[in-house]
């Protein structure tokens, strides 16, 4: 068998059903908003103050990719939890696991094809995104470089994988995707909670989306982002390891 | 050659024992029944014959080779069609054979052979709708077609026609019955006529249990209930009645219409001797004499309820 064939049947299921359609929706969607929303804020504001005088500092250029930033850990992350909840659940809840299972298809290849799968169709959704706003950044702003903008996008990118491996781990542990979703809402409630903790959050997957914006305005230094960065993988490598070996314990 | 050879299989959920200590050895090339009322542990039995549940303890070889719980070891010499087939419903028929058949490494040019002989087999052919459009007959077709992708030596089918109406039920047995000599056939099932059409041997499950294991033939011998039916005038049945009831050889006499009669003897041998002897002393017609068949249903019960 190629291994290959049962993460070419993701990709086409990918494809051939609404999962292309909704996270790549939201994601254009944010990347459009978040340089409009940062850009026409204080006007919005101002106009809905009325007669009151609000002092707000002008809006840069950062503040449209921290609106980026804050839209997809918040929204983003919970339509990822809808779109991925039932990527081993609801196989298993089927039965159509069975079927490939006992063909001669491998545990592990059932779980890394879908979540390496899962990853490219992220990536593919996060890449619009951020092409869409970088670009009505530059529009609004007449500027969108930052030496460090590269690190801040890579960081809220490894922290999507973290929670794809994250919803994956649940969605192996639970016997429907409602209970995974469940579960993943209560992961991703935990590692924002550890991200608000003094000492312990600048180890959380959580603390990159803020982190990213600091470096990008000179509060923090990029070899900040070593720890999150060295926690969030070793996360992620440990969320797919014991996945596969509780997936290769069940029985189906 | 033995296509399974299972010893002493044990089961256990908890407290609750859901296969019980089985014993079994399936020739090769047989379509070999696995009767049972729901629950009595087929699924389970068959879930650890394709490696995807863990035997709480005993051995089960396929071919000669041990299976182990999730090992992909014998899975080119295995079709599964499970009780309840589910695929991926954006896919169509050709696809899911196509995607099968790639998992089993079929080459390319006798997996596309291979898709069409199926497709005809199972009556798909030219059907081009996606998968979650079928009909549930329709799904249970292409389970077998993907059981059978891979030119398996044996094929476990659990319940295949159990949520089917009569015509997709015969649908599904002319398909097995179509697997005769060619591939051993591991048939489980509640429902006793599809068994009868279709299998050589049967065992037989309850609560977790083999009671009884053997060829249909022999199974009709030793479950034999020597029932004899006699037809004759309806004016005639309540002498011959009495007369028949005084015979040493009878057990019980009961009717079944106003000119019928169920005769229960201890020997249908000696029955076909005295019984006729007994309308002529009586000056009474026999219009019909016939051995009453035991049925499968017959062995069925009486199994359950003696073990």
């Amino acid at each position: 068998m190629s291994r290959l064939e049962f993460f070419k049947k993701e990709i086409f299921e990918i494809l051939k059903t609404p999962k292309i359609i909704v996270l790549p929706a939201v994601a254009l969607f944010f990347g459009m908003l978040s340089p409009i929303t940062a850009k026409f804020i204080n006007e919005l504001i101002k106009a809905l103050g009325g007669g009151i005088s609000i002092s707000i500092p002008e809006p840069t250029y950062i503040d449209s990719y921290a609106q980026l930033f804050k839209n997809h850990y918040t929204i983003t992350a919970i339509v990822m939890i809808f779109v991925f909840m039932g990527l081993v659940a609801e196989e298993k809840q089927r039965g159509s696991a069975i079927l490939v299972l006992t063909k001669n298809l491998s545990r592990l290849n059932f779980i890394l094809s879908k979540f390496f799968a899962s990853i490219l169709l992220f990536t593919f959704a996060y890449i619009l995104s951020a092409v869409i706003c970088i670009y009505y950044t530059f529009i609004l702003f007449d500027v969108f470089w930052n030496p460090n903008l590269p690190l801040a996008i890579f960081m809220f990118w490894l922290y999507g994988v973290f929670l794809i491996a994250l919803i994956l781990f649940a969605s192996i542990i639970s016997r429907s995707p409602a209970i995974a979703a469940l579960f993943g809402f209560i992961g991703f409630a935990v590692v924002s909670f550890l991200s608000s903790l003094p000492t312990i959050d600048k180890f959380s997957p959580g603390y990159m989306y803020g982190l990213g914006l600091n470096i990008m305005g000179g509060k923090n230094l990029p070899s900040d982002s070593i720890y999150p960065i060295v926690t969030s993988i070793i996360l992620i490598l440990l969320l797919i390891v014991s996945g596969i070996e509780i997936f290769k314990r069940q029985e189906l | 050659m033995l296509a399974v050879e299972i010893k002493g299989l044990v089961k256990t959920y908890g407290k609750v024992n859901a296969v019980n200590n089985i014993d079994l050895k399936i020739p090769m090339g047989s379509i070999y029944g696995f009767l049972g009322p729901n629950g009595a542990g087929k699924t389970t039995t068959i879930k650890m014959l394709t490696g995807i549940a863990k035997p709480t303890s005993g051995e089960i070889k396929i071919f000669g080779e041990k299976v182990h719980f999730g090992s992909n070891k014998n899975r080119k010499d295995i079709g599964f069609l499970p009780d309840v087939p589910n695929f991926y419903n954006w896919m169509r028929a050709k696809e899911y054979l196509r995607f099968s058949g790639k998992l089993l490494s079929v080459e390319p040019k006798e997996l596309e052979e291979r898709i069409d002989r199926l497709l005809e087999k199972t009556g798909l052919t030219g059907v081009n709708k996606k998968i979650g459009n079928y009909s549930r007959g329709m799904k249970q077709r292409l389970g077998i077609a993907q059981a059978l992708i891979g030119n398996p030596r044996i094929v476990f089918l659990d319940e295949p026609t159990s949520a089917l109406d009569p015509i997709g039920r015969k649908e599904v047995i002319d398909i097995i019955l179509s697997l005769k000599n060619k591939v051993t056939v591991f048939f489980s099932t509640h429902i006793l006529s599809d068994v009868e059409k279709v299998c050589d041997r049967v065992v037989i499950l309850d609560k977790g249990n083999a009671i009884v294991e053997d060829t249909i033939e022999n199974l009709k011998i030793n479950y034999s209930h020597h029932i004899i039916s006699l037809e004759t005038l309806p004016g005639d049945i309540v002498q011959i009645e009495t007369a028949l009831s005084k015979l040493e050889l009878v057990e019980k006499v009961e009717h079944s219409d106003n000119s019928t009669l169920l005769v229960h003897v201890k020997d249908l041998a000696k029955a076909g001797l005295e019984i006729p002897a007994i309308f002529n002393k009586h000056h009474i017609p026999l219009i019909g004499y016939s051995n009453v068949e035991t049925s499968l249903e017959d062995i069925f019960l009486k199994a359950v309820n003696n073990k």
